[in-house]
């Protein structure tokens, strides 16, 4: 039982130092300016797989530590274990390592699962105290469909989904704007509908809990700005670049002539997306060669911690 | 208000109601609401001193009943929920909006004005051409 114990500790183990290791690497690549030029689209793929990679990284950890242990019982690999003294730790589900363990051991791993539960916790709990105000603004508002009228003197537009998606304007912007400019807020605002991009801000959020607070900063603020100039583009085919720079630029006046709070960090550079319009050149659509990078780097990962069985296991046996 | 109360369906639905009468009974707030949504008048005595107890409604006790009344106007309360709804969003990570301009994010006036200055020549020269 306690040899089971054992190679169950080292291979959990995987996981918090997987998770250490991709968040570095994670936080790094956050730092990485995203090419503007590209298509949003594509810088959007990029944000998830950089958000994707402490979830994925560790898992890759494990099952490239499980490997060996699964290819030896098929024959795949030599069974090379008996060369082993009877305290080395083995990566063998064969034969089970002689190793006790301490309590200080587990107390490592159980510390790692309380502090990723405690923040899970605190994400759920902030999450559904925004939504329920985001229910309570909707109920608030007139219309009960997607689009809703706040009755308020503060300029606000946005897009929500606290279960039930909306598009939520205030009173006070609609009387600032004219006819045409109301019709590209709201275009706009529908294309993050249709795209489902509140829905997807919640499985970033999700993903972005394994990272660095900076770096999980970056990612979002990449993704605000690629989902909003996705949307300008896609308003700027039915109404002309020109006309949805000069909306922006009215809402951002409207908006700055308020006392409206502004923390955010995330949110999209309006500058950048009105200069953005305003040039004549058209987003690149690249290749998928990052995706194929990535994808392969992790296979490389994989193939270097399964090839270095032995090594890991040696270093386990000093560590331990 | 500071910050904003957690308010569900049926409160603001009462709410609503106050607003409109000034002040009400859970009688007559069961009345309105609660035959509508089938729902006791329990619930609907609970959900007042909800209210009353988040502040957003006064009470004084007329007779064995309570009288609502609102604390709060309708102005305050949307305002104190867009402070936070809006202040929230990209600060804290778990507001799934996605707002048309971000009010941290909104250039300053030199900046705009430079903007402007542009799209005002773009026009100009597509009005020339």
């Amino acid at each position: 039982m306690n040899a089971w114990l054992t190679v169950l500790w080292i291979f959990l183990l995987a996981l918090p130092v997987g998770w250490v290791v991709s968040a570095l690497a994670a936080g790094m690549l956050a730092r990485l300016p995203l090419d503007q030029r590209l298509d949003p689209a594509a810088r959007i793929r990029r944000v998830y797989l950089v958000a994707l990679l402490p979830w994925a990284a560790p898992l890759v950890f494990l099952l490239a530590l499980a490997a060996p242990a699964a290819a030896k019982p098929l024959g795949l690999i030599a069974d090379h274990c008996l060369s082993h003294g009877i305290g080395h730790p083995h990566l063998c589900l064969e034969h089970l390592p002689a190793v006790a363990l301490a309590h200080w051991h587990w107390l490592v791993l159980l510390l790692a699962a309380i502090w990723f539960g405690l923040m899970a916790i605190r994400h759920t709990m902030v999450r559904r105290r925004a939504d329920s105000q985001l229910r309570t603004m909707a109920c608030l508002a007139q219309g009960r469909g997607r689009l809703r009228v706040l009755e308020s003197p503060d300029c606000v537009a946005f897009a929500a989904d606290p279960g039930r998606p909306f598009v939520l304007i205030s009173r006070g912007l609609l009387e600032r704007l004219g006819p045409r400019e109301r019709r590209i807020v709201l275009a706009h605002e529908t294309t993050h509908l249709r795209h489902r991009d509140p829905a997807q801000s919640r499985w970033l959020e999700c993903l972005l809990l394994a990272h660095w607070p900076s770096g999980a900063a970056r990612l979002r603020r990449a993704w605000h700005q690629a989902v909003e100039e996705r949307a300008d583009d896609s308003v700027a085919t039915r109404f002309g670049a020109e006309h949805v720079a000069r909306t922006i630029v009215e809402v951002a006046r409207a908006t700055a002539g308020r006392d409206v709070p502004a923390l955010s960090a995330a949110g999209a550079d309006t500058l950048r997306r009105v200069e953005r319009l305003l040039s004549i050149r058209a987003p690149v659509s690249p290749p998928p060669v990052y995706e194929v990078v990535y994808g392969t780097a992790l296979a490389a990962l994989a193939c270097v911690i399964a090839g270095s069985h032995h090594a890991i296991e040696t270093l386990l046996g000093v560590l331990m | 208000m500071s910050s904003f109360p957690h308010l569900g369906d049926l409160e603001v639905a009462i709410l609503e109601y106050v607003w409109t009468l000034e002040e009400v009974s859970a009688k007559t707030a069961h009345a309105e609401i609660g035959e509508e949504r089938g729902i006791s008048l329990n619930t609907v005595q609970s959900t007042l001193e909800r209210l009353y107890r988040k502040d957003l409604l006064d009470r004084v006790k007329v007779g064995h009943s309570y009288r609502y009344s609102p604390r709060v106007s309708r102005d305050e309360l949307v305002a104190a929920l867009v402070r936070e709804v809006v202040g929230r969003f990209g600060g804290d990570s778990s507001a799934a909006i996605a707002a048309f301009v971000d009010a941290a994010d909104i250039p300053d006036k030199q900046a705009l004005q430079a903007v402007e200055e542009t799209l005002r020549r773009r026009r100009r020269d597509r009005g020339g051409s």
